[in-house]
């Protein structure tokens, strides 16, 4: 009987051959010329070819490069972050690293779906506006500075999937924490006043957003993602075109020299590396627009349930939250002491917190924090409390919003396949000695 | 398990110039790796041991999907073999992966069930997590 065969002992006897009857790839005299028929798997030799290539098969195959260590890695321009992935780059904010009110951007978090472009400069670069527009338009960066009124803006930023760790059974993704979230200061111009510009036609009913980072097969015609919001969104005036980043240039993993920054709602609608913006007259249907990516039921759905793609609806504003930033969870208060200032952030997609109370005794009793109003409409918001512990122990402090429309943060998040919109109540550890 | 080439007829054509562009796309990602990492490439093997298991399902995931991104990816899911197996398809339709040989993809599906099933929990990042704060757990374990 003729005994069959493994993939790993067809690389492992002759790689070249397998790759052949594998996936069709052909070697040229170059070693490149493993390129020129490359499928997928072919990424892994080409960055055995990019650099010095002198493994065997089939370690040759896997990129040493991505090895599975991301302890080493490191992004120029952040530090203190906890990531994720490298490939694509995914990291996030220790919630003491979100104290300030305007994060810095060393500490702002990092989602990207693809490959970021090579070229991040300014010069050169063109936004296009174009679809159900009057006039297709294209400006250079300091066209758009230029032409519209410049404004600044604290303005919350989350992932759709922060908190996506805390989900059980687990959800699929990215396993962020907390820490998906920024409130940064971001300068530009408005989107409305840029679709005005244009001349906004009757049948445009929603924004498409294109970008210029490119996907991870390596595949020109697929895109990593394109997102858009409905028309209303893009005319409110805190949907921005940005290319300041708390004064400074954008960080190039946070989408420079040009992205949006559409506030409340889900972060991958803030396209980065932006460069054209179309609208459109049906809900845009670009990639990570259908679902289940950044929809949820519109039903309560069993955890761990399949839920047809019917029955999904797309994001759209953040859900209330709150984040404790000081002190960083573990604390261990003085012998003797028992009072404890906390502090942190509230927030609400495309609402305003109007309570925020913090509890120590395991949500049995609350205390109101003091709560101040946002700076500019869609900054998150400052809290703090003063608490005193009644005895020594372990102490958990829990943190609850409340918002306008008297939605409160929950115990427990409701499950949706994919993870998104967990904004149960934060908690920190606190240890009170004696 | 066989591995036949007539089963991968239009390989060939599909996949066309893609790997120009992977060449490209990977160089770039190479820029971000500090030279410690970087350095990590001379060795002869690669620093993937912390892949649970062994076996063909192990060496197939290892090797393909960390062509496109990282294992880190993969190694934070908790999924029952049915949600491993839409994500393979979502993988397939979506994002570019070549169709695995049945076999392969069985092989596949077995190992990540086995390792990465619902009950693994998502905790393989870089570092503990700082303090989750979303779960049912403790934060500090007694002292």
């Amino acid at each position: 009987m003729r005994k069959d065969r493994g993939l790993r002992e067809l690389y492992e006897q002759d790689p070249i051959a397998a790759d052949e009857a594998v996936f069709g790839r052909r070697t040229g005299p170059d070693r490149r010329g493993f390129l020129k028929g490359a499928g997928l798997a072919a990424m892994g030799l080409a960055i055995g070819g990019a650099i010095p290539f002198s493994r065997t098969m089939p370690a040759g195959l896997i990129p040493a490069a991505l090895a599975e260590s991301v302890e080493d890695f490191v992004i120029e321009g952040k530090n203190g972050l906890r990531v994720l992935n490298d490939k694509p780059v995914n990291a996030e904010t220790p919630p003491h690293l979100l104290d300030d009110d305007v994060t810095p951007i060393a500490h702002y978090f990092i989602r990207n779906n693809g490959v970021p472009p090579e070229s991040t400069s300014p010069q050169g670069w063109r936004l296009t506006v174009d679809g159900e527009v009057n006039e297709t338009l294209n400006f250079a960066i300091s066209e758009l500075a230029d032409r519209f009124e410049v404004v600044t803006l604290r303005l919350q930023h989350e992932c759709g999937g922060n908190g996506r760790a805390g989900f059980n059974p687990p959800a699929s993704g990215n396993q962020w924490t907390t820490g998906a979230i920024g409130n940064a200061e971001w300068t530009g111009v408005r989107m409305r006043d840029v679709l005005n510009a244009a001349g906004v036609k009757d049948s445009a009913i929603y924004t498409a957003h294109h970008g210029a980072d490119s996907h991870l097969s390596g595949d020109p015609d697929k895109v990593p993602i394109s997102r858009g919001v409905p028309i209303w969104k893009a005319m409110d005036p805190h949907t921005l075109i940005v290319w300041r980043m708390n004064g400074q240039d954008i960080h190039p993993m946070n989408g420079a020299p040009l992205r949006i920054l559409c506030p409340g709602w889900p972060g991958s609608t803030s396209q980065k590396w932006l460069t054209r913006i179309q609208l459109r007259d049906v809900v845009h249907d670009g990639t990570k627009m259908s679902a289940p990516s950044y929809s949820v039921p519109y039903h309560s759905v069993q955890p761990g349930a399949d839920v047809a793609e019917a029955d999904f609806k797309i994001i759209e504003s953040m859900p209330v939250k709150s984040l404790i930033t000081s002190p960083r969870s573990g604390h261990h208060l003085p012998t003797g002491h028992r009072k404890l200032r906390v502090r942190g952030h509230a927030w609400s997609g495309d609402d305003v917190v109007t309570k925020m109370e913090v509890s120590y005794d395991f949500g049995a009793t609350w205390v109101t924090a003091d709560l101040h109003a946002p700076p500019n409409p869609y900054s998150w918001q400052r809290w703090e409390a003063e608490l005193s512990f009644p005895t020594k122990g372990y102490y958990e402090i829990w943190a609850r919003a409340t918002n306008d429309r008297g939605e409160q943060q929950p115990f427990i998040p409701p499950w949706n396949p994919k993870g998104y919109l967990n904004n149960a109540m934060h908690r920190i550890a606190v240890m009170v000695p004696a | 398990m066989s591995m036949d080439a007539a089963r991968f007829p239009d390989r060939v054509g599909r996949t066309g110039k893609r790997g120009v562009v992977a060449a490209a796309v990977c160089a770039a990602a190479l820029v971000l790796l500090p030279p410690a990492t970087a350095s990590a490439q001379n060795d002869d093997t690669p620093a993937i041991e912390d892949m649970p298991g062994d076996g063909e399902g192990k060496w197939i995931v290892q090797s393909w999907c960390s062509a496109c991104h990282s294992l880190n990816i993969v190694k934070q899911q908790g999924m029952t073999r049915h949600r491993w197996d839409e994500t393979l398809v979502w993988m397939v339709n979506k994002q570019g992966m070549p169709d695995l040989p049945d076999d392969a993809r069985a092989t596949v599906l077995d190992y990540l069930a086995e390792h990465f099933g619902p009950d693994h929990r998502p905790d393989a990042t870089f570092g503990q997590p700082s303090s989750t704060g979303i779960g049912l757990q403790p934060l500090m374990p007694p002292q």
